[in-house]
């Protein structure tokens, strides 16, 4: 209204006398206030979570899973089936019936079509909406997981701010913020509860990967710093981590875990020449040892996501482990080889036996080590070990002009590469047999692994010892443990290398 | 009584007595259909068509074993023979499912189902089982092979007509049953694991 009095953007200011002086300067004033304010907006968009609006990210035991939001008018809804199987949760389900019989422990769940309620055990609860089915699928309003899974569950259930996440089991997220300190280039990443990252650098993106721990981003104290271009939760089946971009000419000086304090500090500092970074990984100097003639080496995790691989205690599984392993061994090989390590899954996410296999070819990856963890059921030996690729041999009659004998196809790409993985797999059990199997001489296995037929390079998968034997189950999780397996396979590969660069 | 009326009678009784057996049987069909089965289902999906006074032969069923230097140890069975390659391999399927009587680790879980199996005039040996043997599976790559050899071994060392067994889920190929194994090709027998361990070293250079 008083942009229009004083006539600064219609017509009709023409017929107005012209303003005077002081209240043109109120309007400057009002103008810099606006800007200022449209600044501060802008600073406040710099620190987002990137979520996708259109899923539920559903966390329980360990894992996470993102379900796809249906909007039927006004009311969100989503499919009820996904959820279950993701939960792990027994079924029956008819459409043309129209029910769907859920069973969770001893609790028993109905659902009927077009209800606006489910019978859990006999007993009606009511829901915002009634349950339908979109194109065979069937759906539930939101608050079914609250109302009703979490009683069936037993388990408490917590809602995130945005409201696109869901924690079960857990009775809140972890709710962390950003402060920025003033002059010393100092970020704190404060959380409200004991929080755990995995804290990695690439390029001047600093990224703090929280797992699969249920974390609700709540903002910054102090929203912008000319050292920081913007902070980023990025939430979603494949990643749960906060992103720091910094500027060019910032490097990291110190990473700092208060855990007594639930917090992280990030230390920052500004170079001159921008194009020297540092690596957090690298806080300690690296021995460099020669020109390492390979593209990089890839780790892969194995499991992952809702694959758990095996159990190894309540809500700790294979793919926890594996992946702790991982990590350890990329330290050990980058440190001791100064090779570049890539890791087929660097957090909990889901990836098909596929995925892994094209990522590490089409990256042409050097050489390929998965990691798992055994369950043999021998239960006194506890002895790792590692496998090659065993390729299927075709016995129909072949024709030498056929394409097959003409092509190698892409389920065989091992065959190549073959030899070279059991002497990579000759080394790997040779290391293992001197520091996991007690010095015994073991040889190394062929087995039809389908993660390692497919690979076109060196490949062997580890399988590291018994889950069967107590005192192995009591160790596997220990990092005195997982450090040995890192130095042994860092060693292995350490060994193999001369043999595969010999001219 | 009139006879046309008496023949109306009993007419009209036998209709109300098929009516009501009817109606009891659609009762509990639909019971069936709403409520889950609360009773253990038999193994077999299908159950062989063998006669039960066909005469009993003896087998050996493969069990992943717990001592370490065997991966399968053989656990004596009985079954009803049959001249159908297939009726017997369901048998022993059943029998591998139901679990060792010895106290060996089980072969699949024992949730598990045999969905159909069917023998080619080639051999082949198709064993469709249900979800629960991936779903409900251990894990590990020596259990997944402990698994997939007790089912392939136990299947070609008593029935000389199959020489390969192409494993099924759900009757559908299935990548691995625990993540590492490729199950899309068939599996020849090998009793290497029943008594000799692993491969021998490999010592020659590429």
């Amino acid at each position: 209204m008083r942009i229009q009095q004083f006539g600064l953007v219609r017509p009709s200011c023409k017929k107005r006398p012209p303003q005077p002086l002081l209240r043109s300067r109120t309007l400057q004033g009002s103008f810099l206030s606006l800007i200022l304010a449209l600044s501060l907006c802008a600073a406040l968009v710099l620190e987002r979570v990137s979520a996708d609006p259109n899923q539920l990210l559903i966390f329980y035991k360990q894992s996470r899973k993102a379900i796809p939001k249906v909007l039927l008018g006004s009311r969100t809804y989503i499919s009820i089936i996904e959820l279950l199987v993701f939960l792990d949760l027994p079924y029956s389900e008819s459409a043309s019936a129209g029910f769907v019989r859920i069973t969770a422990g001893t609790n028993h769940i109905s659902l009927t079509k077009d209800q606006p309620q489910v019978v859990l055990n006999e007993k009606a609860i009511g829901l915002s909406a009634p349950v339908t089915l979109v194109r065979d699928k069937w759906v539930v309003p939101l608050d079914f997981v609250n109302k009703v899974l979490g009683r069936a569950l037993d388990e408490k259930v917590a809602v995130a701010g945005s409201g696109n996440a869901i924690a079960i089991g857990e009775s809140d997220f972890t709710q962390f913020s950003t402060k920025i300190a003033d002059k010393s280039q100092v970020l704190r990443v404060q959380g409200s509860r004991p929080i755990s990252a995995e804290v990695r650098q690439q390029g001047t993106r600093l990224i703090f990967a929280f797992g699969n721990t249920p974390v609700d981003f709540s903002g910054s104290e102090r929203q912008t710093a000319d050292w920081i271009r913007s902070i980023t939760m990025e939430q979603s089946e494949s990643a749960n981590q906060l992103v720091v971009e910094l500027a060019d000419n910032i490097r990291v000086a110190r990473i700092s875990h208060l855990a007594s304090q639930n917090a992280y500090a990030v230390e920052a500092t500004r170079v001159e020449n921008p194009e020297i970074k540092s690596d957090v990984a690298s806080q300690s100097a690296r021995p460099v040892v020669e020109a390492w003639k390979w593209h990089h080496i890839t780790i892969d995790a194995g499991h992952g996501g809702t694959d758990r691989g095996m159990t190894v205690r309540e809500n700790v599984f294979e793919k926890d482990v594996s992946l702790a392993i991982a990590r350890k061994v990329r330290w050990a090989l980058e440190t001791r080889l100064a090779v570049p390590v890539v890791l087929s899954r660097s957090d909990d996410q889901a990836q098909s036996l596929e995925e892994r296999i094209a990522a590490a070819n089409l990256a042409r990856s050097n050489l390929f080590i998965s990691i798992h963890t055994g369950n043999a059921p021998a239960s006194t030996a506890a002895n790792s070990f590692a496998y090659t690729a065993q390729l299927v041999v075709d016995e129909s009659p072949s024709d030498p002009k056929s394409p097959r004998n003409l092509f190698v196809p892409w389920w065989e790409a091992q065959r190549n590469s073959l030899p070279w993985s059991e002497r990579l797999a000759d080394c790997v059990q040779n290391e293992m047999n001197r520091a996991l199997n007690g010095g015994q001489s073991l040889s190394f296995r062929h087995s039809r692994v389908k993660l390692l037929s497919a690979l076109a390079m060196p490949a062997v998968l580890v399988e590291i010892g018994n889950m069967h034997v107590p005192a192995f189950q009591a160790k596997v999780e220990s990092d005195q443990f997982q450090n040995l397996v890192a130095g042994t396979l860092a060693a292995a590969v350490e060994k193999f290398r001369p043999l595969y660069e010999r001219p | 009584m009139p006879r046309h009326i008496l023949f109306g009678l009993v007419f009209l009784a036998l209709i109300s007595l098929v009516g009501v057996s009817y109606y009891y049987d659609l009762q509990k069909r639909i019971h069936e259909l709403v409520r889950p089965r609360r009773e253990p289902a038999p193994y077999l999906a299908i159950p062989p068509t063998v006669s039960p006074s066909a005469p009993l032969r003896k087998v050996k069923v493969f069990f992943p074993s717990s001592r370490q230097d065997n991966l399968l140890e053989a656990e004596e069975r009985e079954i009803r023979s049959s001249e159908l390659p297939s009726e017997e391999a369901k048998q022993i399927v059943a029998e591998l499912i139901g679990g060792s009587r010895e106290r060996r680790l089980p072969a699949l879980p024992s949730e598990t189902r045999l969905r159909e199996l069917y023998v080619t005039g080639q051999g082949l040996a198709v064993v469709d089982l249900t979800q629960d043997a991936r779903s409900r599976h251990p894990g590990g790559l020596t259990m997944e092979l402990a698994s997939i050899y007790s089912v392939v071994n136990s299947l070609t060392q008593n029935i000389r007509k199959i020489g390969r067994v192409q494993i099924l889920i759900e009757g559908v190929e299935a990548e691995t049953l625990a993540g590492h194994i490729d199950l899309s090709h068939p599996f020849s027998e090998d009793l290497s694991m029943t008594g000799l361990g692993g491969t021998d070293k490999s010592t020659s250079g590429p």
